[in-house]
């Protein structure tokens, strides 16, 4: 007799109740236009967001001196090719620019021609 | 590739790059030589140009137009004076660049950027220096230095008068390289060029001619100083009349 009330309460409850029961619990709490759809993740896609497979790859040993030095060859600094005499001074410049130590000599005559010559009365 | 850009941007809005330009086309009509980035110094140069255009045809609206233009009143009366003088003759062409290096604090390729035939032209003192050392070199050929550096080398001004009248493929004492440039030079200027272009090339051999004598002058008395034998000084030692710290002293060599 009470299995057949409880059966009967069973059919008989409100399609909302039933709906919200059916439901995770989480998702009863959120408006329904935020997406009533919201699925707990499971166990093996929470790994995959926190341990990405990229960084369970890890060097196996310490990268050696010999090798870590073969892989630096291509790093050096490159010779340049551009280096002339100057025509003025017989030094080393690069090519189509000006002669760093032609010039120097020069604006420090301009320099030390803008100063004020003392002269005595 | 750069097809179709009309000009560069500097990282700037409008009004700031042509407030920027504006400054610096200012500034080369100040000091007719300035240093700044390469970049900077071929837009600067193409404006200083119109400008420059501007001075030479030196009417009411050229006049209105610079002094809209430039940003120092000062520098107006140079350009519609000087400057229209100057570069009468000259069809265009007014600025040179001359690349220099990189700078320092950022890399940034630089560059000097000069009015042709202003009183600095870098152009004319480089090529003196450079017709100087060609024609020391070719007098080294039949003369001792020594005998140089007694009778000194006066001929410069005839080398030059020589030098201006060859053409591309005739040989002369002067490099083709050299002798085009000088003649370069002197195609817009007058006989007061030719002078002084000859004075910088003889005061430039006087120079290369000192330079071993000055240096060997400097060495001796360098090594007159130190004094060796039983008169040298300890550190610590004094002699009479040494009026020096004991700090000083005690440094000896080092201080």
């Amino acid at each position: 007799m009470a299995s057949l009330v409880f059966q009967k309460s069973r059919s008989m409850m409100l399609p909302a109740l039933r709906a919200s029961l059916s439901k995770p619990l989480l998702s009863s709490l959120l408006p329904t236009f935020l997406g009533g759809s919201f699925k707990i993740p499971s166990l093996a896609s929470l790994l995959e967001e926190l341990f990405p497979r990229i960084l369970l790859a890890v060097p196996k040993k310490k990268v050696s001196h010999s090798r870590k030095a073969m892989r630096a060859a291509n790093k050096g600094l490159k010779d340049k090719h551009n280096l002339v005499h100057c025509p003025g001074c017989g030094g080393p410049k690069l090519a189509h620019h000006l002669c760093p130590t032609c010039y120097s000599f020069l604006h420090r005559l301009w320099k030390s021609g803008n100063k004020d010559n003392h002269k005595l009365l | 590739m750069k097809h179709g850009v009309a000009f560069r941007k500097f990282s700037r809005t409008t009004s700031h790059r042509m407030l920027m330009l504006r400054n610096l086309v200012t500034s080369l009509f100040e000091h007719e030589q300035i240093k700044t980035t390469l970049p900077k110094a071929r837009d600067t140069a193409r404006l200083a140009e119109k400008i420059i255009t501007l001075g030479k045809k030196g009417d009411r609206s050229a006049q209105m137009r610079a002094s809209a233009f430039l940003l120092k009143p000062e520098v107006l009366p140079k350009l519609f004076g000087t400057f229209a003088s100057r570069y009468a003759e000259r069809p265009g062409g007014y600025t040179r660049i001359h690349k220099f290096g990189n700078r320092p604090g950022d890399n940034a390729p630089v560059a000097i950027l000069e009015l042709v035939d202003n009183p600095r032209d870098l152009r004319f003192e480089i090529t003196a220096r450079a017709i100087g050392r060609e024609v020391l070199q070719d007098k080294l050929r039949t003369e001792k230095p020594i005998n140089l550096i007694k009778t000194g080398v006066h001929s410069t001004q005839n080398i030059i008068e020589t030098e201006k009248k060859l053409e591309l493929g005739q040989t002369g004492m002067l490099r083709p390289k050299t002798r085009w440039n000088m003649q370069k030079m002197l195609r817009f200027r007058n006989q007061d060029a030719v002078s002084q272009l000859s004075r910088n090339v003889g005061n430039y051999i006087d120079h290369l001619m000192a330079t071993p004598i000055a240096m060997k002058n400097l060495h001796d008395r360098e090594r007159r100083k130190t004094v060796t034998g039983e008169f040298a000084l300890r550190a610590g030692q004094t002699a009479p009349g040494d009026t020096r710290s004991v700090l000083d002293l005690s440094q000896g060599r080092l201080g």
